[in-house]
């Protein structure tokens, strides 16, 4: 009885962990669906982002006036949270995430939105570069299994921390505050500032250790935050212990209702 | 606002007030978990909806009309809802919000001719005035409800300022949004009644004394949402000041409306029915005021949008014209309330916002059609038509700077012997130290300045204050 428990229990998550993914089956990008993906961008998603994806929607301005990040122009084929390698292409499962989850505290989530609804908005974005025709498909990196959160897991992730000159811009507590943060600006040439460390749930890319760790070793193309991925090549642990160490850094998490 | 303009101030509460506005306002945590309601429910920074709080961008304008869901969605059934039955409430700190405004000092200077003083410099150091809690969200999928309690610190009242439930896209996205309760009319307008940069500036009255010969500083509001008639009385008889937004801009009234863009998305429509201009619950034997609204939107693209917009609002037996009434300490005939009469109200609006930029601005014209109801005698003397003109811009000049002016101009109608114009040019910086803290300085200078006519005795109004939103 007990394993049959733990079976469910097993493939109940799988199927929420799956559905939060939007790994359902994915639509056709057909005529119809393109024209339906324009009709909900028209209704939704062209206020911020303006009606020819540019980033230059009627909102655009008053949310990020003069410091970064202004929506995204989707016709310059540039985008920060992928699982792919630096300076590639995202996957299609990249921005469905990216439409599910919103970017904390800069764009909504658009769970309201049915899951093919999404998958259409998402065709008539791509129909907007020419990037990802013109552009291979590559693999997304591989994302293994997290080790424990150890005190030495802790204390290695600390170290690379220090290695890797992360403090730099992050801060030597991870507070934000690292000598290059006044320095830096996106390729709009806005303004903007380091993450501060401490604060997870503002990470715009996602704040579980998988999302910490795909920013981290794919970067975030069109900002200063680069890939490790050649650094660590071959010490992936290592990104994973530097992942455990963020984490650590974390205040108390926001409270939840 | 409304009639409490008219009551003298009290300060009991005042300092206790000031110190927790101080000690609430700079302990707020700079980060996306302190700001209100609704940013907290989505995870937002304020001006994702905000050009500046407390004034919506079109995202926000978007959310508001969509019953404060998000454009193109209704998620009211998403997020971690504690279930009641058939309907569900969000966690309290995602439909509950509070926000504070102060004058903390405020300077004026004006001249009483009238008085035999020639000028008079007043400086207060003011308590803060409004203390506003909401409560709002969504009950169910496209059922939203908002509640807003208001306090005036001053004037010690609390009370219900707005209350109301909003069934959304009835019929289809976005064909109809219907609202019951007491609401103020005029939110989908170019120039909407309520968030205003520059706020609302009460009068201030000579202690003791009533007015209007004792006003000292007329109230600073925009001229255009004015009542602009000398001579008007509420249902109870009480005068109307003229510079009391009322009809289509009273900032709450009791009524029902539809809103919808069954049209495509560039046109939106509004009717409704009010119980009537400053009405309140019992005025069940009054006849009701009807309105209709529409409004263009243009931009899409290159940070641009605008909008314009046209009303017509009836104000049926919602005042009282003025009217013989006895004296009973001298036993003489005085001009008094009246009859209940008609006003109608039109005006149009218009918005256009680019990158930093945003203008916006409103002309509002007033007629008391009912001017067979006042007596023969005094109807040579009452000018039946007024308007009012109010244009602002917003320069949004740093991240955390909005610098604001607004022109104001009222040609009053009314009464001939006793009304004036009234012409105020106002200038503000806001600075946001964070998103939802707003530091303000202020200068309203009277252009019609006469040192004898209450509207006109002002000559110039410095205010230092802030507003905040937790």
């Amino acid at each position: 009885m007990l394993k049959f428990i733990s079976s469910f229990v097993v493939c109940l998550t799988a199927v929420v962990f799956c559905t939060n993914l939007g790994l359902a089956e994915k639509p056709q990008s057909t005529e119809d669906a393109l024209a339906a993906g324009k009709s909900i961008y028209d209704k939704v998603c062209y206020i911020c982002h303006g009606s020819e994806g540019k980033g230059d929607g009627p909102s655009a301005f008053f949310m990020a006036a003069y410091l970064a990040p202004r929506p995204r122009d989707f016709t310059v084929g540039t985008y920060k949270f992928r699982t792919t390698p630096t300076g590639e292409m995202p996957s299609d499962e990249d921005l469905f995430r990216t439409v599910t989850n919103g970017v904390p505290g800069f764009m909504p989530s658009f769970q309201g939105l049915s899951e093919s609804e999404r998958w259409e908005v998402i065709f008539y974005i791509k129909s907007m570069s020419s990037a990802f025709a013109e552009t291979p498909a590559v693999d997304p990196i591989v994302i293994d299994n997290r080790p424990a959160p150890t005190a030495s897991s802790i204390q290695r992730g600390r170290e690379v921390y220090k290695e890797l000159k992360c403090w730099d811009c992050h801060g030597h507590n991870g507070l934000g505050d690292g000598p290059s943060t006044n320095n830096m600006f996106d390729d709009l040439k806005m303004k903007m500032f380091a993450q501060d460390l401490t604060k997870p749930f503002t990470f715009r890319g996602g704040d579980t250790p998988e999302d910490i760790y795909r920013t981290f070793m794919t970067g975030l193309n069109g900002t200063p935050m680069p890939s490790y991925a050649k650094s660590l090549e071959g010490r992936e642990k290592d990104a994973w212990h530097m992942v455990n160490y963020i984490l650590s850094l974390a205040r108390p998490k926001r409270p939840t209702p | 606002m409304s009639k409490r303009l008219f009551k003298a101030p009290g300060l009991q509460l005042g300092p206790i007030m000031f110190l927790l506005f101080i000690l609430f306002a700079f302990s707020a945590p700079n980060d996306a978990a302190a700001l209100p309601a609704y940013a907290r429910k989505y995870n937002l920074r304020c001006n994702v909806c905000h050009t500046r709080e407390p004034r919506l961008n079109p995202f926000g304008e978007k959310f508001m009309e969509n019953g404060y869901q998000l454009p193109g969605t209704e998620d009211g059934g998403l997020t971690g809802k504690i279930n009641l039955g058939p309907v569900s409430l969000d966690p309290t700190r995602y439909i509950m919000a509070v926000r504070m405004r102060a004058q903390a000092l405020e300077w004026f200077k004006f001249t009483d001719k009238g008085s035999g003083e020639e000028f008079e410099n007043q400086l207060n150091i003011a308590a803060p005035d409004i203390l506003n809690i909401l409560f709002a969200g969504t009950l169910k999928k496209n059922i939203s409800y908002f509640f807003e309690l208001e306090g005036n610190v001053r004037h010690e009242e609390f009370g219900l300022e707005r209350g109301f439930f909003i069934l959304n896209n009835l019929g289809g996205y976005n064909i109809a949004g219907l609202r019951v309760g007491k609401f103020d009319p005029s939110p989908y307008f170019s120039y909407p009644t309520h968030r205003q940069f520059l706020l609302p500036i009460q009068p201030k009255v000579e202690e003791g004394e009533a007015l209007p010969g004792a006003l000292k500083r007329a109230p600073l509001v925009p001229n255009a949402f004015a009542v602009k008639f000398f001579g008007l009385f509420d249902g109870e008889g009480n005068g109307l000041l003229p510079l009391l937004p009322f009809f289509f801009n009273s900032p709450a009234e009791l009524g029902i409306d539809l809103h919808g863009r069954p049209f495509g998305p560039a046109f939106l429509y509004q009717v409704g029915m009010l119980q009537g201009g400053g009405a309140d619950v019992e005025d069940f034997n009054q006849e009701k005021d009807f309105y209709f609204m529409g409004r263009v939107d243009l931009g899409s693209s290159n940070f641009l949008s605008g909008s314009v917009s046209a009303f017509y609002y009836m104000a049926n037996s919602s005042v009282r014209v003025p009217g013989m009434v006895m004296n009973p300490d001298t036993g003489m005939m005085q001009m008094g309330p009246g009859e209940f009469g008609d006003v109608t109200r039109w005006g149009i609006g218009a918005n256009v916002r680019w990158k930093m930029l945003d203008l916006y601005g409103a002309y509002i014209a007033d007629k008391v059609e009912s001017t067979d109801k006042i007596p023969m005698m005094m109807r040579p003397n009452f000018d039946e038509d007024a308007w009012g003109l109010t244009v602002e811009l917003d320069i949004l000049a740093r991240e955390w700077l909005m610098l604001s002016t607004r022109f104001d101009h009222m040609n009053a109608g009314g009464m001939k012997a006793v009304k004036a114009n009234n012409t105020v040019l106002g200038l503000q910086a806001k600075f946001y130290p964070v998103d939802n803290f707003g530091f303000i300085i202020r200068n309203d200078i009277n252009l019609e300045d006469d040192g004898v006519h209450p509207l006109q005795r002002t000559r110039n109004s410095f205010m230092v204050g802030a507003e905040f939103a937790l």
